[in-house]
């Protein structure tokens, strides 16, 4: 829908500032001394009129092109032939008008200065007709830097949100008291196994408290933030527990949002290799692939699991974050087949990181 | 009761997957002259086994196991023992006594609050307390529904079945014959209560005596007058009968 039509008040509006100028002109045009005003303002006036409406025409071809995703040529074209045809059918119906008019009122002198003025009418028309396609330009383009401007400030609400929830879904309460319980059961027949695992939590939990608070950290923190984590599920999960890590170390001082690959390793184990007898295996992985950088997490699973509704609350929160942050730029994919389970994520580096938020 | 009699000393399974926590309720328990330790299993299919062959008078249930988790374990258990679950996080409390459990612990739990809880169930398994309701159906849990996968023992093993590889299912007796391709188990369970249980979108009771998975059925052929008799995609011909019949054409 037309931008003016959308409002009564907008359309009144606009009649109001078209009609009486371009009825003024061709007045001037026509009979440039007034000596027969009321027979020019009868031709004059209804012109204006049809005039008006022919420019909020224009709207739509300009929505079809939009200016800096047509090519020039093509833009030229379309206006081009648009105002030719626009303005012929106007003028031809201008001489109609005149013809009645002049009829009407007895007045050949004023059908002979119409016939005289018509070149200067045929151009004034097609001017306001350009005007007006350049009008419109500015008016979508004013219209899209408002919207712009909202999506930004979406973005950035969105953003804070998902930021606050990952880092409230981040210390998963049955991590947090398992491994207390590890804690507990070592202090009898292993007291330097308790301190030890004491000292991993504390390590774990000082460090995700710290990078939650930042907008973005290097490669290599996230991988150590994962690295502890492991190292206190292994101290409760034994050999059950298998990890291999395979990390480009060319990347390692990329900045990336945190928190994005540990809620993927902890989604590995705990619906993963928590879920199978005699344990399984994680493989994370991350490399460059020129202007992303991929971080994927591979495990075993049990096809039969049971499947708990609260599943996968720390992967969705990655999935809606690389969202927010990066658009279609970023990439989050879970996928099972058989008895593999691969989470990944796609962030992109160089000139299009900051795209969808910018 | 004579007051020479000496009680005899309380039997406990303990199930959990992590090796730290059943060491843990094995040093708690080690100070305790009335009770025993009998066994220690790391999975749900193990506790299935040990606890039908143990018969203890209590078992120290972990929840979250791989496999089958504690709920699961006691469903699959008859008669049912009597039940401290053991979890380290409670939003599983309220389940917990939703199926009746005597009490639960929370991880990680100290030496005081082991013995005050064992205490507690101790009195509420000699004679005059009742450790569980027996006749209580609520003991088949209250599991979310609708189900994923149903669960059979089978002697001393147990079969999980996902919900999606059921093809059809048959009334018994007192059992329910659950056809998964070439194989059948036979699970102790009415027709009615495994039709609450699976997802009604997939699963439609045709007949008094049969459900049917929706994405098996290959087509539904007349077969004397006002009687109809379902295909499978195997072949398997399942009768159908006139209010299933409706439902399955309200459904098609």
């Amino acid at each position: 829908m037309h931008p003016v039509l959308n409002g009564e008040g907008s359309l009144r509006l606009y009649l109001l500032a078209w009609i009486p100028g371009t009825a003024l002109l061709i007045t001037l045009v026509i009979d440039p001394t007034l000596q027969s005003l009321p027979a020019t303002l009868a031709i004059s006036v209804p012109l204006a009129a049809v005039h008006a409406f022919l420019s909020l025409a224009v709207w739509y071809p300009c929505r079809i092109a939009p200016v800096r995703e047509t090519p020039m040529i093509r833009l030229v074209m379309m206006h081009g032939i648009g105002a030719v045809l626009s303005t012929f059918l106007w003028t031809a119906l201008a001489a109609g008008t005149a013809l009645l008019v002049s009829r009407y009122f007895d007045l050949d002198i004023l059908w002979e200065k119409f016939q005289r003025s018509m070149p200067i009418l045929f151009a004034a028309g097609m001017l306001l007709y350009l005007v007006a396609v350049s009008l419109h330009y500015l008016l979508s383009a004013f219209e899209q830097g408002k919207r712009h401007e909202n999506r930004a400030l979406e973005l950035r609400v969105l953003a804070r949100e998902a930021e606050l929830r990952a880092l409230k879904a981040q210390i998963d309460p049955h991590f947090l008291f398992n491994s207390l319980n590890s804690v507990a059961s070592l202090c009898g027949p292993d007291p330097e196994g308790a301190r030890r695992m004491s000292q991993l939590l504390a390590d774990f939990l000082r460090e995700s408290l710290r990078v939650g608070g930042e907008q973005t950290i290097p490669l290599s923190e996230e991988f150590a933030l994962a690295r502890r984590y492991l190292e206190v599920e292994r101290v409760r999960f034994g050999s059950r527990l298998q990890v291999e890590h395979r990390l480009d170390r060319s990347i390692e001082a990329v900045h990336v949002p945190p928190l994005i690959l540990q809620p993927l390793v902890e989604n590995a184990i705990r619906h993963g290799v928590a879920h199978l007898l005699d344990g399984g295996q994680i493989i994370i992985e991350a490399r460059s692939l020129g202007d992303v950088i991929r971080l994927r997490v591979e495990n075993s699973c049990d096809p039969d699991r049971p499947r708990s509704s609260r599943k996968g609350i720390g992967l969705s929160n990655v999935a809606q974050r690389i969202q927010t942050l990066y658009g279609r730029w970023g990439r989050f994919e879970a996928s099972e087949n058989e008895n593999r389970y691969v989470a990944l994520v796609e962030i992109p580096i160089g000139e299009n990181r900051n795209r969808a938020s910018a | 009761m004579s007051s020479e009699f000496i009680a005899p000393r309380v039997r406990i399974v303990a199930v959990d997957d992590e090796a730290h926590a059943r060491a843990l309720i094995r040093e708690y328990l080690t100070g305790m002259a009335d009770f025993e330790l009998v066994a220690e299993c790391s999975n749900g299919f193990e506790a299935v086994k040990v606890i039908s062959r143990e018969r203890p008078d209590l078992v120290l249930l972990d929840i979250q196991m791989p496999k089958l988790d504690g709920f699961e374990v006691l469903e699959l258990l008859d008669p049912k023992p009597a039940v401290i679950f053991v979890t380290a996080f409670d939003e599983y409390a309220v389940k917990a006594f939703e199926v009746h459990a005597i009490d639960y612990l929370l991880k990680p739990f100290g030496r005081e609050r082991f013995a005050e809880v064992l205490e507690h169930a101790v009195t509420r398994l000699r004679p005059g307390g009742s450790p569980v309701d027996e006749a209580s159906p609520a003991l088949s849990r209250p599991r979310s529904l609708p189900l994923d996968r149903i669960l059979v023992r089978n002697d001393a093993d147990v079969v999980i079945i996902p919900a999606a590889k059921l093809d059809y299912a048959e009334a018994q007796d007192d059992y329910v014959k659950l056809t998964v391709g070439e194989a059948s188990y036979l699970k102790q369970q009415t027709l009615s209560e495994l039709e609450e249980q699976l997802d009604g979108r997939r699963f439609i009771r045709v007949h008094r005596s049969y459900i049917i998975n929706l994405d098996r059925l290959a087509k539904v052929e007349l077969y004397a007058k006002d009687s109809r008799v379902a295909i499978l995609r195997d072949g398997t011909k399942v009768p159908i009968s006139r209010a299933g019949y409706a439902k399955l054409r309200e459904r098609l």
